[in-house]
């Protein structure tokens, strides 16, 4: 039977979701194989070097470069504190002599007899990772982290702002089409996740960062909308980092579109779980979706469980979702897959799939605008 | 694999360019007196996880060739079979790659316009994307400079600075902000990070006190040993040799690929550098090349300023592409600019989800009209964009004293003065994507046209399949089967385009 591959975003009931949970630098691993735990739970530390401040105490007491040792007090590794002397040129007279001293509280890196500079490097900076997911402890890395795995309800979304946060899922609109609009965010939603239709507008984002929502998932969001809470222009899709009061996960595009039935329903049935979300999108090489990760309750782990399911591609009658105008954001079943390439309305030859949509009218769609909805 | 001690006896070629997404392989053979390309087939990149090698890729589109030529290529064992006999084998095989972000530098020197400048134009034409350039005078603190050098995890760094016989002070303060970072490469830990030193030789053993117990420090010669001149060979090929034995050997399955091919792997703008530069000294011809692909824009252009020797110069314009970088592009370079190519109204709101759509799911094609003269035009200003970088980037060098006569005096050139010419200009070569695959070719010429304003008559081309990273890297092994293939297979003439320039004269009433 003919078929195709367009991966598809993930919307499933129940997987086997792995987690790395790395540190930047090789430091200390806080918790064991079997260790359960929680989304809040500081798994691995380390301390990155602290930032470095040059100083020219060549130029600051007025001497070749080459002269510095003998006026340096202090020596390569000794500890510093700011304002304290580490070098002293001594003048004829007490009036004439001088002293350079410390600009941060750190150690002595290096001095330089070539340049005349002085490096102080400031005290290291902590750095902590935490589990994101409430699961078990399968793997520890030594020194580097660990490995979490969990059984959960798993919704890839397409695109989202914001980092790692979690909260118990609460439905704000009555449906998948319903815009979530600032009249559906409410004060008992603080530290909550909130699930709103096929929009959510700027004043509802804006809203729900003031009554520390924590994050929202929907269909579709609007480029300006965007661009206001931002403050800037995305060029790239590479985010995770905004400075937000409220992780935002997009399951379908820009726009409004509805929620996917499938994504909508999950969600519902899960409604008043605690749901780990991440906003963090990166569409490169080495993709990165946003998600929700939904663990179960009972987090133990079957052994030999979540073997991967067989990728079998789009075949006829499988489920996609349209991602490119003029069908953009509908969905339907193929009923074809045709061979030989098609000359398009824009005059380009491509593989082309029939589809027939949820209203039953019928199009012709090249097989790179679409996306599979993946369940498995 | 075979080696020729006559590289007129090889006769059959297979040639591999290992993209981010496709692995594109070209069959050409020597038949009734010429090279051609005889057949294509391109597989997935493999790269990545779940497979981790790229072999995988390179034999899947081999395979592809195989079937399509009727050729034996490989043997049972999945190796190449060489040299040729008959209908089996070829003579020689090469490759070049972009695969895993390709070849990512960071550059430093002391003054940004001068030595910095110069180390970034060796960087540039060895075929890598330079993250970032550190120089004295960047208007960046010591320690930001320091936290910079340390957020970027680059392939390797070139550190240039100082004329020979100069000052050696001001370099050695930057290998000295180098060496505090302690800078660890992209591509694993287990090595130290391979830094360049090409700037002032009377400073190489104090850079070497600094860097080299941190660093795997190389010393090549100056890419600047005196104001009025760049000497970026000794760097580019340092560049080469590092990616080689660093690079390449760290990424999953090249050691292999290293093993099958007759000539070293390049980097896939490297090499279509040496393409357009073989095919300018050629033809004693000025030539202009443009890939625009889904993430970046490259630049390459061959100049004779004052009709004297050719200067070569590549620029990556890193955040303008039809596809990852669409959003970029539009806000650069504002709505307006590219309405201005699109005759029909479309709502801006609409417009600027669309865009967006596009850049989170940068696989899809335009199924309407409509769509494609809004991507098209979309293309006209990254493209206009890019030659605008790529203008201010190509320039007479910086900080050289200029002897000026009388008759200079009311022409106020200034030293750093651009010498891409549009009027001198004889060739303009357009690849990638929207260029190569526009579905009707005057589409790709008008692109072309309203992009880089040529001036006087330019012929216009287009790569067909965008083969020019293979020829580029064929010209180091059969110069004549690459200056043949790309003369006749890959490039698509699509005419020429004559653009008178002057002061019009003024209309009179009769």
């Amino acid at each position: 039977m003919a078929h195709a591959y367009t991966p598809g975003l993930k919307v499933t009931e129940k997987i086997l979701v792995k987690k790395d949970r790395i540190l930047p630098l090789k430091g200390d691993v806080l918790v064991k194989v079997g260790d359960k735990v929680t989304p809040d739970d500081v798994v691995a530390r380390t301390h990155l070097p602290g930032n470095v401040v040059p100083l020219n105490v060549a130029n600051k007491l007025s001497l070749p470069p080459e002269d510095l040792s003998e006026v340096m007090i202090k020596k390569e590794g000794d500890d510093i504190k700011a304002g304290e002397p580490i070098a002293f040129k001594k003048g004829f007279i007490k009036m004439f002599s001088s002293e350079c001293n410390a600009t941060i509280d750190g150690t002595l890196e290096s001095i330089s007899t070539i340049t005349g500079q002085v490096l102080q490097r400031g005290m290291p900076i902590p750095v902590e990772v935490k589990a994101y997911i409430t699961g078990i402890v399968t793997e520890v890395i030594e020194n580097e982290g660990v490995v979490i795995d969990t059984y959960a309800a798993f919704v890839q979304g397409i695109f989202g702002i914001g980092g790692e946060t979690s909260g118990e899922i609460v439905i704000a609109t009555p449906d998948n089409k319903t815009i979530l609009s600032d009249d559906f965010i409410t004060d008992d939603m603080k530290g909550k996740v909130v699930v709103g239709g096929s929009l959510v507008t700027a004043k509802a984002m804006d809203k729900a960062g003031k009554v520390g929502v924590k994050g929202i998932v929907v269909g579709g969001f609007d480029d300006k909308d965007l661009r206001d809470i931002l403050g800037y222009d995305i060029g790239v899709a590479i985010t995770g980092n905004e400075d937000i009061e409220t992780t935002l996960v997009v399951t379908e595009g820009f726009g409004e579109i509805s929620m996917a039935h499938n994504t909508f329903d999950l969600l519902k049935a899960n409604v008043g779980k605690k749901a780990c979300i991440n906003g963090a999108t990166q569409i490169r090489a080495g993709v990165i979706r946003p998600e929700v990760v939904i663990p179960n309750e009972d987090i133990s782990i079957e052994k030999g469980a979540g073997a991967k399911s067989e990728i079998t591609g789009i075949t006829i009658g499988s489920p996609i979702r349209v991602i490119r105008h003029p069908y953009f954001g509908r969905l339907g079943n193929v009923t074809g897959l045709p061979s030989p390439l098609h000359v398009l309305e824009s005059e380009s030859k491509a593989r082309i799939l029939e589809v027939e949509f949820e209203d039953g009218e019928k199009a012709i769609v090249p097989r790179a605008n679409v996306e599979m909805i993946e369940t498995n | 694999m075979a080696k020729f001690e006559n590289s007129d006896d090889i006769k059959i070629i297979v040639a591999t360019d290992c993209g981010s997404t496709t692995t594109k392989a070209i069959l050409i053979e020597y038949t009734n007196g010429e090279y051609r390309l005889t057949t294509r087939g391109e597989a997935p990149t493999t790269v990545e996880a779940p497979f981790e090698d790229v072999t995988m890729g390179v034999l899947n589109a081999v395979a592809e060739l195989e079937e399509l030529s009727g050729r034996k290529l490989l043997d049972e064992n999945g190796k190449f079979i060489s040299p040729a006999n008959g209908k089996d084998g070829t003579d020689v095989f090469i490759s070049t790659s972009s695969a895993g972000g390709g070849l990512q530098m960071m550059v430093a020197g002391v003054v940004r316009s001068m030595t910095a400048e110069s180390a970034e134009r060796a960087a540039l034409g060895a075929g890598a994307i330079v993250m970032d350039v550190i120089a004295s005078n960047d208007k960046r603190l010591p320690h930001q400079q320091i936290e910079r050098i340390r957020q970027l995890r680059p392939d390797m760094i070139l550190l240039s600075g100082g004329i020979d016989g100069g000052t050696t002070t001001h370099v050695v303060e930057i290998a000295e902000l180098i060496a505090a970072a302690d800078p660890r490469p992209r591509l694993g830990s287990s090595y130290k990070l391979p830094v360049i030193y090409a700037g002032n030789k009377d400073a190489a053993k104090n850079v070497e006190d600094t860097l080299g117990d941190k660093v795997d420090l190389k010393v090549v010669d100056n890419l600047r040993p005196v104001l009025e001149r760049e000497n970026l060979l000794p760097a580019r090929e340092e560049i080469h040799e590092l990616f080689m034995e660093h690079v390449m050997a760290q990424a999953p399955g090249y050691k292999k690929l290293m093993d099958w091919s007759d000539a070293p792997i390049m980097p896939t703008p490297g090499a279509v550098g040496l393409i357009i530069q073989t095919i300018a000294d050629q033809y004693g011809i000025e030539a202009l090349g443009v890939d625009i692909g889904g993430a970046t824009t490259d630049v390459f252009s061959v100049f004779r300023p004052g009709g004297k020797e050719a200067v070569f110069n590549r620029t990556v314009s890193a955040n303008l592409g039809m596809s990852y970088s669409i959003s970029n592009v539009f806000a650069e370079a504002t709505l307006p600019k590219v309405m201005r190519w699109v005759p029909f109204k479309m709502d801006e709101r609409d417009l600027r989800n669309r865009v967006k759509n596009k850049m989170i799911r940068p696989t899809t094609i335009p199924q309407s009209m409509e769509e494609l003269i809004f991507e098209q035009a979309i293309a006209k200003e990254a493209l206009r964009l890019a030659h605008i970088q790529h203008k201010s980037f190509a320039t007479v060098l910086k900080g050289v004293q200029q002897q000026r006569t009388i008759a200079d005096a009311f022409e106020q050139s200034s030293s750093g003065s651009s010498i891409v010419n549009m009027m001198t200009l004889d060739m303009l070569i357009g690849s990638g994507g929207v260029l190569s695959h526009a579905p009707r070719r005057q589409q790709s010429a008008l692109m072309m046209i309203d992009a880089f304003s040529p001036e006087g008559i330019t012929r216009l081309a287009v790569d067909s399949i965008f083969m020019m990273p293979q020829l580029g890297v064929l010209t180091e092994v059969q110069p004549k089967a690459a200056t043949e293939v790309f003369e006749k297979d890959c490039l698509i003439h699509l005419g020429t385009c004559i653009a008178p320039v002057g002061e019009a004269k003024k209309a009179v009433r009769q």
